[in-house]
């Protein structure tokens, strides 16, 4: 490898080269530093794309390393997340076990105690039909809808009116309030056809329902008064067998009976717009001015009750687990 | 002239990757002399001068050293004088050198790079040079000596693995 560079350098003893590199370093030595400034530079300037090449090299392989370092990283983590995958799964299965055993206990106690309601209601909107007929049966309207709906006799209807009132997020109303402007009771489905309901309203004759006086400052059912409101053929419905000891006012809201079953909240009907009591009569005479108009709106709400298929079927299994199958045995074997 | 521009390629090479290695191979503030390791590797992967001639080993240890003072900033011909007097000495003791095997020639490294460093400590500190102190000095000399011996291992198993190749490479052909 080097017999090229000892043939280029000078022949001379072996002592002789010794003492001229060393004489050489001692002259370098001696010079001052401004002197080497330029050669250091010099160096500097020729070693600086190699330092830059290496400086890259190095963060190639660090970057490289890392990578393998994460990779190593999560090719660990995913062992350690099948693990747990694998313990969850048979958590699982013994959940499910526990669950499977614990189903008969918790349908017995459902069947007890968290039984559907038997009777569910809901709203049927009813557009309103035959507006000329309504205007020749002036007592009735007629509603599309029949028994083919599960309408039924003496169904109460409602005025499926919508209000927009002025207030919003900005007076903190929220959805859930109670709006007190709607769900005004219309009047009685009197008639059941097979696709259409005559309903009678509040204000005419014949009309009668069990109703609650309530005060207008929102006191309790507790204080309310019951009587029987009755059609009159005339814009004010009126309410009878209302004890006049009973604090009845002007104002006050006629609603039903909140006893019925059929609605959480009373249905209102209208407010007491005059109170009248003969000398020496024992009950009021309460006139009701009607809430809902006495024009029918273009659609109604029908509250229709019915038998909640939901409970029918819930309470089937229980029937059937109930049912004494000895009792269909054979007549001989029970003998 | 191949032989000589790979020599100074591989001087280059050297520099370059002791100063890009330094923070990735240090231990306790030291890392191994890379260049010190090369000016040996150079006097000595080499056949044996004729008596009487010159020595190339120590011409190419001087310049070695002086690539060494410009790569570590100290004070210029400290390092050539240094390589210059250890491959003077290995010149003499050159065919005792070739004669050891790998590990020997490793454990024979520490104390010529520790010769190389304390040479240069030493100049550094005639030239009025700022050093730490002396027994700081000389603690990173031995850590030096040490680490450089350490990595020294795996290329004198080459250099003493490629012309055994190569006389093997020959009688095959003869």
């Amino acid at each position: 490898m080097f017999n090229d560079l000892r043939r280029s350098i000078i022949r001379l003893p072996f002592g002789a080269s010794v003492a001229a590199t060393l004489a050489a370093g001692v002259l370098l030595a001696a010079l001052p530093r401004r002197t080497v400034e330029p050669l250091r530079a010099a160096y500097a300037r020729c070693v600086e794309p190699g330092r830059m090449a290496a400086s890259r090299a190095r963060e190639t392989v660090q970057s490289t390393l890392q990578k393998w370092r994460e990779h190593a990283a999560s090719a660990e983590e995913l062992a350690v997340l099948a693990k747990q995958v694998e313990q969850l799964t048979a958590r699982n299965r013994e959940l499910e076990a526990a669950v499977s055993r614990s189903t008969p206990v918790a349908d017995a106690t459902k069947s007890t105690n968290e039984l559907p309601p038997l009777v569910s209601v809901d709203l049927l909107p009813a557009p309103v039909l035959g507006r000329h007929a309504c205007s020749v049966l002036a007592t009735d309207e007629i509603i599309r809808g029949g028994r083919d709906r599960a309408l039924a006799r003496d169904a109460i209807v409602l005025a499926g009116t919508t209000t927009t009132i002025d207030g919003g997020a900005d007076a903190e109303v929220a959805a859930g309030d109670v709006a007190l402007a709607g769900r005004r009771v219309f009047g009685r489905v009197v008639e059941v056809g097979p696709h259409t309901s005559t309903v009678r309203r509040a204000d005419q004759p014949g009309y009668r329902d069990v109703v609650q006086i309530v005060s207008a400052d929102g006191a309790s059912s507790g204080q309310a008064v019951r009587g029987v409101l009755e059609g009159t053929g005339e814009p004010l419905a009126r309410v009878r067998r209302v004890s006049a000891q009973s604090p009845v006012v002007v104002g006050d809201c006629v609603t039903t009976v909140d006893q019925q079953g059929l609605s959480p909240r009373p249905l209102v009907y209208g407010r007491v717009a005059r109170v009248e009591r003969a000398t020496g009569a024992p009950q009021w005479d309460i006139w009701v001015d009607l809430a809902a108009d006495s024009e029918p709106p273009e659609r109604l709400l029908v509250l229709r009750a019915r038998m909640n298929p939901a409970r029918v079927a819930a309470a089937t299994p229980d029937d059937n687990a109930n049912y004494d199958h000895s009792a269909v045995a054979d007549p001989e074997e029970r003998q | 002239m191949t032989s000589l521009l790979a020599f100074f390629c591989g001087t280059y090479l050297v520099a370059i990757a002791e100063t890009a290695l330094a923070g990735c191979m240090n231990i306790r503030s030291a890392s191994p002399s890379l260049l010190a390791l090369w000016a040996l590797i150079s006097c000595l992967a080499r056949p044996a001068a004729p008596r009487g001639a010159v020595q190339p080993g120590v011409v190419t240890a001087a310049f070695v050293g002086l690539i060494f003072d410009l790569n570590s900033g100290g004070h210029l011909g400290v390092g050539v004088v240094a390589f210059s007097a250890v491959a003077a000495v290995l010149d003499q003791l050159g065919p005792r050198f070739r004669r050891l095997d790998p590990l020997l020639r490793t454990l024979a490294t520490a104390p010529l790079v520790a010769a190389i460093m304390s040479l240069v400590l030493l100049g550094n500190l005639i030239a009025g040079e700022s050093v730490p102190a002396l027994s700081h000095a000389l603690w990173n000399v031995a850590i030096i000596a040490a680490y450089t011996s350490a990595i020294s291992l795996p290329i004198w198993m080459c250099v003493g693995w490629l012309p055994q190749s190569k006389r093997v490479g020959h009688a095959l052909r003869a």
